[in-house]
């Protein structure tokens, strides 16, 4: 198991590197230096980028302060936010975005999670069919109509919440249910397949034949294989919740750093666009190894696997 | 027995005879599908039968909700919603397909490849995948997108470098159930003829092989098409997909949203026709998988 952990680890390095390699030689590759193009940018903000990423110097000179800039977290100026670094922003907005994100997580598992069991456990019944139903209407409404319709119907004509910022505690519940309900939806048909596969199987049938009782059966024996679905969909899920910050951030005016990536992007900010987008790969790397390491601790076939 | 079916019998029934009989029996996906035919043909269409063109003004009207003139309402600048959501619906449409095939092209040769070499090079390119996998795209499709900024100038070329870049970075899956496909047919006896027979291995992999794939890649295909749309969706959302004066379900959908306190109808009837050839592209996608009864393209 060890020597398993020790590759996965070796590889999600790997990934960070082709990450950042991959960055570095998309933008040189592009005619127009996105730093030398830049307009807009002060000279002190040019001269500074320029001494930070050593652009006066050849190519592979430059890719190695790169790399070693990246190690260290240093990601040059914001053009647009005068004076500010790009480490700075990302070190003030990213908690923000971090809190919204894992809010959004508990409400997809604790609202997706037991209607997928229940529906599983009464298969072709109204509660299942009409809960699964709602959820395929859920993955089919996308962030950017949800957070809208939800800010229409209980911010402004039952007027419980703010529509926009974020400044009392309130305020988060709209963004976080808006971007959790989708993977609310998409856990619960994890969870219903999961669950209907790990019921049909043997070892159900035994506990079955020497009469434990149907709820212990479903809690005890059959959730933790049920349930290991969900656990490889958290990977992806990840990723999925950073590009809903961006919608979701943009739709309730959170200033976290969806935002400010997106905002970079359309502003053409280049070096707040590239660190942070270094920042998002690296994030998902690490959560993605997380998840895998969790994996195998949980699931004990895995765990024999990489044994 | 009666006469008739035993006579089928005799005939043989193909594997696509089997799946559109499967697939009638599933009415649900079978009307989804026809629903999402139509609203494709209204698309493609419509503009053409409307009296009203995507740009045309009635500074008059401003935007007024539904009526008999204008089924859908119209914005702001009085402008027909019907028409501009058909239009809209052409380029999500348009990028949709057009994304998937260019995963479709990248993933089939990549996965037949890998499948039929097997061994090493199998591993080694499936490795690639794996890593890859491990990497967010859309922040690459919008890193693209800026860097190549200064080189495009028309709204088309924007156009096109959003679904070659959407449909570079969709093509993972499909690698994999292909070779996962071609593993399993390169074993077989129809395999070792050909190549007993001396066909170089480009030729067993395009004529042999790879029209033998074709269900699970028409079944992920139709699975892949929605993914694509609304990451377009999103991207013109945030404001860095297609531009006006193109519009795109997406980008009407931003535009509703922005005033949908006073004019409901331009959030309502562009997200009602996004979600619902979502909904049906995704449940014809279910239907389709389970009539050619393929494994492992779920999720």
């Amino acid at each position: 198991m060890f020597r398993y952990l020790l590759s996965r680890f070796l590889q999600s390095l790997l990934v960070l590197w082709v990450v950042v390699t991959a960055i570095f030689f998309m933008v040189k590759a592009t005619p127009g230096d996105p730093f030398a193009s830049e307009k807009a940018a002060s000279k002190y903000v040019i001269e500074q980028n320029n001494k930070v990423f050593g652009l006066d110097k050849p190519l592979l000179v430059q890719y190695g302060i790169y790399l070693k800039n990246s190690l260290q977290g240093e990601m040059g100026w914001s053009f647009k936010a005068e004076g500010r670094s790009v480490r700075e922003i990302i070190a003030e907005s990213f908690p923000t975005s971090m809190r919204l994100g894992l809010l959004a997580l508990a409400i997809a598992v604790v609202i997706g999670t037991p209607i997928g069991v229940i529906a599983a456990v009464r298969q072709n019944s109204l509660s299942d069919y009409i809960p699964m139903s709602l959820a395929m209407i859920g993955i089919c409404l996308p962030t950017f109509v949800m957070g809208p319709l939800l800010a229409i119907v209980f911010g402004l004509k039952l007027g419980w919440f703010n529509v926009a910022g974020l400044s009392e505690w309130s305020d988060w519940v709209l963004p976080a249910t808006t971007m959790g309900l989708f993977y609310a939806a998409y856990f619960a048909r994890l969870a219903r397949a999961g669950m209907l596969e790990t019921l049909s199987q043997d070892f159900i049938r035994t506990a079955k034949a020497k009469g434990v009782p149907g709820w212990r059966i479903v809690i005890f024996h059959a959730l933790r294989g049920g349930l290991l679905p969900l656990l490889s969909f958290l990977g992806p899920a990840m990723a999925g919740i950073v590009v809903g910050s961006f919608v979701v951030e943009r739709v309730f005016q959170i200033p976290g750093l969806g935002q400010h990536f997106t905002e970079a992007a359309l502003n053409k900010d280049s070096a707040l666009v590239l660190g942070t987008a270094a920042f998002y790969c690296a994030i998902l790397v690490v959560a993605n190894l997380l998840v895998d390491v969790l994996q195998v601790l949980l699931n004990p076939r895995l765990r024999f696997a990489a044994s | 027995m009666t006469p008739t079916s035993s006579m089928a019998l005799e005939r043989g029934s193909s594997l696509w005879k089997d799946a559109f009989h499967r697939l009638q029996q599933n009415k649900l996906a079978v009307l989804c599908l026809i629903i999402f035919v139509f609203i494709a043909v209204l698309c493609i269409v419509g503009p053409w039968l409307s009296p009203y063109s995507e740009s045309q003004t009635d500074l008059n009207l401003k935007a007024t909700g539904p009526s008999k003139a204008h089924w859908f309402g119209t914005d702001q600048l009085g402008r027909d919603l019907l028409v501009r959501v058909m239009e809209g619906g052409r380029i999500s449409l348009a990028v949709g397909l057009a994304a998937t095939l260019v995963s479709v092209l990248i993933g089939v040769a990549y996965g037949a490849t890998a499948g039929y070499l097997g061994g090493k090079t199998d591993a080694a390119l499936m490795r690639i995948v794996d890593v890859l996998f491990g990497i967010p795209f859309i922040i690459f499709v919008i890193l693209l997108r800026v860097v190549m900024d200064p080189i495009l100038h028309t709204p088309w070329q924007k156009l096109m470098v959003l679904f070659l870049a959407i449909g570079a970075v969709e093509w993972l899956t499909m690698a994999r159930i292909v070779r996962g496909q071609v593993l399993t047919l390169s074993k077989m006896e129809f395999t070792e003829a050909a190549r007993s027979l001396g066909l170089s291995s480009r030729r067993i992999i395009f004529a042999h092989l790879i029209p033998n794939t074709l269900g699970p890649v028409i079944v992920y295909s139709t699975l892949t098409v929605p993914a694509v749309m609304l990451t377009e969706a999103v991207l013109s959302f945030i404001g860095l997909g297609v531009e006006p004066p193109q519009s795109s379900w997406g980008l009407l959908i931003k535009d509703g949203a922005a005033a949908m306190e006073t004019y409901p109808w331009l959030l309502v009837f562009p997200a009602i026709l996004f979600a619902l050839s979502l909904f049906c592209l995704n449940f014809a996608g279910d239907g389709l998988r389970d009539a050619l009864d393929v494994k492992g393209a779920k999720d």
